[in-house]
């Protein structure tokens, strides 16, 4: 039966745990506090250290909304600075990675160490009278860690550290990262018009796989895929106990049979979740690193990389770059989908159609159970100090819902 | 008519088969061995990747597949300009460069540029026609938002 417009407001009959109100992807108040509360407090991953392997190499980005620039410094050190010079606040780099012994800032060519110390003030003495010194004019550095070749960096000077944060939620990507050196042999970024958390969501929800057509075949139909339990690591952070995908079902592809990576099985698929923007999926060959920058409640640039050996011969990586298009890449069979779904939900919250969520599956967390993404939630209220599925109170109209 | 001008149209003929998605008629126009490549500079690599490979039996499976999956319901159109045809002296190839842009039209009729690029393409000319035997889509765009199931 067809609901009136007060039964659809109404919340759904079910435990709060169970759903969630969709203001929290289109608030901007919301959005405001997020990026205090989780953004700006949770450790982010920002590289991969292939991306700086010399020293002196850097890597721009960004933490929720801020520029960040990650140097690998003459000491072999990867630090994190701000990447704004602290006269005017010109962006110091401009390029997506480069190398430098120093950080000229093209605007009054002041200069910047490895460590973020101010070396160079041009015509100093004119800084004479007001007393300011090189010493009080550092970059902001950004707290960075890294573990298994993963560079995590935090905005929040007091935050506990990187390992703490993740306890043993790499556990299943561990084998696999420190078995060899990897790089990243594919990068690429795309601005979606959703909120962030939907994209993670979506990393979490086994069931939207019903979507995908490989999934479907590949994935739903293999022995085994409504076996796994979901793994709770704490702070949000998720995974799923491996099981094997059959490629060879779909058409025109083969088995992952051969080349598999160390600490895999044949055909293995694992996934990581991380909160509250990472997730690190492996499929026998190849690894996928996804991260997120929200850019607006309702927009999010998502960045993905694809990983591989560094010892592969030529012939080795061609086959891991082709396993990872055929799914991942933007001409992939997967990827596309995802994004063109999470778009058509942020459509139907902003213009209100949408109030509510349901994560309401339970099937003894295994299979398709919504416990990933209702622990998702959980801990995205226990920052923010509220339920996802009552943000506000009450049920009030969204200041920029769609017309 | 010319073999440059054989070329040309073909080249033209290949977009208008891919913007109609009149597949069989794509694939009639390349060769046995066709191999068909994306390839990407990615500065945030410092180099090439290749972002889609296939030969011709992976084409006729993706296009194959394509019913089978979620994608963008709107129109690609592809606006390519003339073509760089260069002859090799033995009279079996040639080469084609052709820059295009591919715009995407939203069902609600709204129109953006969704890639930028280049193909470098190489042909078999010995036969009666010309057949298409390589591709390179030399992308410049790298933003595509949710990317594609066709190719350009």
């Amino acid at each position: 039966m067809s609901r009136s417009s007060a039964a659809y407001e109404a919340a759904p009959p079910l435990s709060a745990t169970h759903f969630i109100d969709n203001r929290i992807h289109a608030s901007e108040a919301l959005w405001a506090e997020e990026s205090e509360k989780i953004l700006g407090r949770t450790w982010k991953f920002v590289c991969h250290e292939s991306e700086i392997p010399e020293l002196y190499d850097f890597r721009t980005t960004k933490i929720a909304g801020k520029a960040i620039i990650v140097m690998r410094g003459g000491d072999g050190t990867v630090r994190s600075f701000f990447n704004a010079c602290p006269h005017r606040g010109s962006v110091l780099a401009r390029l997506p990675r480069g190398n430098a012994r120093q950080l000229t800032c093209m605007f009054h060519l002041w200069s910047f160490d490895d460590r973020g110390r101010c070396i160079t003030v041009t015509r100093p003495e004119g800084y004479a009278r007001c007393g300011i010194e090189k010493s009080d004019l550092g970059l902001r550095e950004v707290r960075t860690e890294a573990v298994m070749g993963l560079v995590f960096a935090n905005l929040d000077d007091g935050a506990p550290a990187l390992r703490s944060f993740l306890g043993n939620a790499l556990e299943n990507a561990q084998p696999v990262l420190e078995a060899e050196d990897f790089e990243v042999f594919h990068y690429h970024s795309a601005v979606i018009e959703a909120n962030w958390k939907l994209w993670h969501e979506t990393n979490v929800d086994l069931y939207h796989e019903w979507m995908h057509s490989v999934n479907r075949r590949t994935g739903i139909r293999a022995d085994g895929y409504f076996d796994r339990r979901f793994l709770d690591y704490g702070n949000g952070h998720l995974s799923m106990e491996p099981f094997r995908v059959k490629y060879e079902n779909y058409p025109g592809w083969t088995a992952r049979e051969d080349h598999t990576l160390p600490g895999l099985t044949p055909g293995e698929f694992r996934f990581i979740d991380l909160f509250p923007n990472t997730t690190i999926i492996l499929r026998a060959t190849n690894i996928r690193i996804d991260t997120s920058t929200p850019i607006s409640p309702t927009q999010t640039r998502i960045e993905w990389r694809g990983l591989a050996p560094k010892s592969d011969s030529p012939e080795v990586r061609a086959l891991r770059v082709q396993h990872h298009n055929q799914l991942w890449g933007p001409f992939g069979r997967n990827l596309a989908e995802d994004i063109i779904a999470v778009e058509g939900v942020q459509r139907s919250i902003m213009s209100e159609t949408s109030l509510y969520s349901l994560h309401a599956r339970e099937e003894g967390g295994k299979g398709q159970d919504d416990g990933g993404s209702r622990a998702y939630y959980a801990e995205w209220s226990r920052y923010m100090g509220r339920r996802a599925s009552d943000p506000f109170g009450s049920r009030e109209r969204l200041d920029n819902a769609a017309e | 008519m010319s073999l440059r001008q054989r070329i040309e149209d073909l080249i033209h003929d290949l977009a208008f088969s891919m913007d109609e998605e009149r597949f069989d008629r794509y694939l009639a126009s390349c060769s046995e061995s066709f191999e068909y490549t994306i390839s990407v500079d990615t500065p945030e690599l410092g180099r090439e990747a290749v972002w889609l490979h296939h030969d011709k039996a992976e084409m006729r499976d993706l296009f194959k597949g394509l019913r089978q999956h979620i994608r963008l319901q709107g129109q690609f159109l592809r606006q390519l300009s003339s073509p760089y045809v260069e002859v090799d002296g033995d009279g079996e190839t040639a080469t084609a460069r052709t820059t295009f842009l591919t715009i995407y039209t939203e069902l609600d009729g709204v129109s953006r540029v969704y890639a930028a690029g280049r193909y470098d393409d190489v042909f078999q000319t010995a036969g009666d026609s010309p057949l298409l035997a390589k591709r390179i889509v030399r992308l410049q765009t790298r933003d595509l938002g949710p990317g594609s199931h066709l190719p350009l």
